[in-house]
């Protein structure tokens, strides 16, 4: 540990970050938290925490399993099944001008 | 656990500099997945009718393979980053060809900076948990978290759609943004209350 001289505000807030980060991979490793709980652990922290796990919890909440990543691929040629309010059925043709849906 | 031990990241390099050709393979095979995760989440859907997401994922490992040696020479950066840079690079330039070319048509809503997709992806993740505000409609909230991505500045957006979208590793993260890992954490801690504040001051809920 150095000792550089930071101001307490400014140690606070690497904490809570540091805290998010550590909350961040629990949920992603598909962890439930509960916010109970999780104030208890961090009671310094609580009113920030509260604020910010909703939006945390829905952030890491999609499967983190490959298979379902990013855009949905239960899909046609690696294409997402849905497209904004699209849904794709089959490809209809592929040709020199592009594929069709 | 009883299958065959998977050789990690680093194995992989140490033998793929020795000239192992099955190791560089399996280097390269291994990060598809997170590769496929990232164009899914980077590739702008405008794009979707011309250019199959799986083809840049291909291409990609291509150019990967043939930049290989370069790369175990001076390893400039942690191999996942590398291999996602050459993504991007391939995304950028699929995104310039096309959509500029076809400017006329592009709807003037879509915002710049994020495309779409990716917006829609972060909206849809928020939306899959528990909802902030669960009074609100599911269509009225997917709206509302999109506008509120869009509000944000581009640093936020960028930080929070490596860490929470691709799922990027803090230390991945800061290799990507050339940033240190203590800056990504703090900026990532920026950025949620950002989006928090912007989401509780739009929806006068209630």
């Amino acid at each position: 540990m150095t000792t550089q001289t930071i101001n307490p505000a400014e140690k606070r807030v690497t904490e809570l970050a540091v805290v998010v980060e550590r909350l961040t991979s629990r949920l992603q490793a598909g962890e439930p938290l509960d916010i109970h709980e999780i104030v208890r652990e961090y009671p310094q922290f609580a009113e920030e925490l509260t604020g910010l796990l909703p939006a945390m919890a829905a952030l890491a909440s999609l499967p983190g399993s490959s298979a379902t990543s990013g855009v949905r691929h239960d899909s046609i040629g690696g294409l997402p099944a849905e497209l904004g309010d699209y849904r794709i059925l089959r490809e209809v043709g592929r040709g020199g001008m592009g594929i069709v849906y | 656990m009883s299958g065959r031990l998977e050789p990690d990241t680093d194995h992989l390099l140490e033998a793929a500099s020795g000239g192992n050709a099955q190791a560089r393979g399996e280097l390269l095979e291994r990060h598809r997945a997170r590769l496929q995760r990232m164009v899914g989440i980077r590739f702008d859907r405008r794009l979707a009718a011309r250019v199959d997401p799986s083809d840049v994922v291909q291409e990609t490992l291509a150019e990967a393979s043939v930049k290989l040696d370069a790369y175990l020479h001076e390893r400039p950066l942690a191999f996942y980053p590398w291999l996602r840079q050459i993504a991007q690079q391939r995304l950028t330039d699929l995104h310039r060809r096309h959509l500029l070319a076809q400017r006329r048509s592009v709807s003037r809503e879509e915002p710049a900076g994020l495309p779409s997709e990716s917006a829609m992806e972060l909206a849809e993740r928020l939306l899959a948990g528990e909802a902030p505000s669960a009074g609100l409609r599911r269509e009225e909230q997917r709206v509302r978290v999109r506008q509120a991505l869009e509000q944000l500045p581009e640093r936020d957006r960028d930080v929070l759609v490596l860490r929470y979208l691709e799922q990027l590793s803090t230390a991945e993260t800061a290799a990507v943004l050339g940033s240190s890992p203590g800056a990504v954490r703090v900026r990532t801690l920026r950025a949620l209350q950002r989006l928090r504040d912007i989401l509780n001051t739009r929806g006068a809920r209630p």
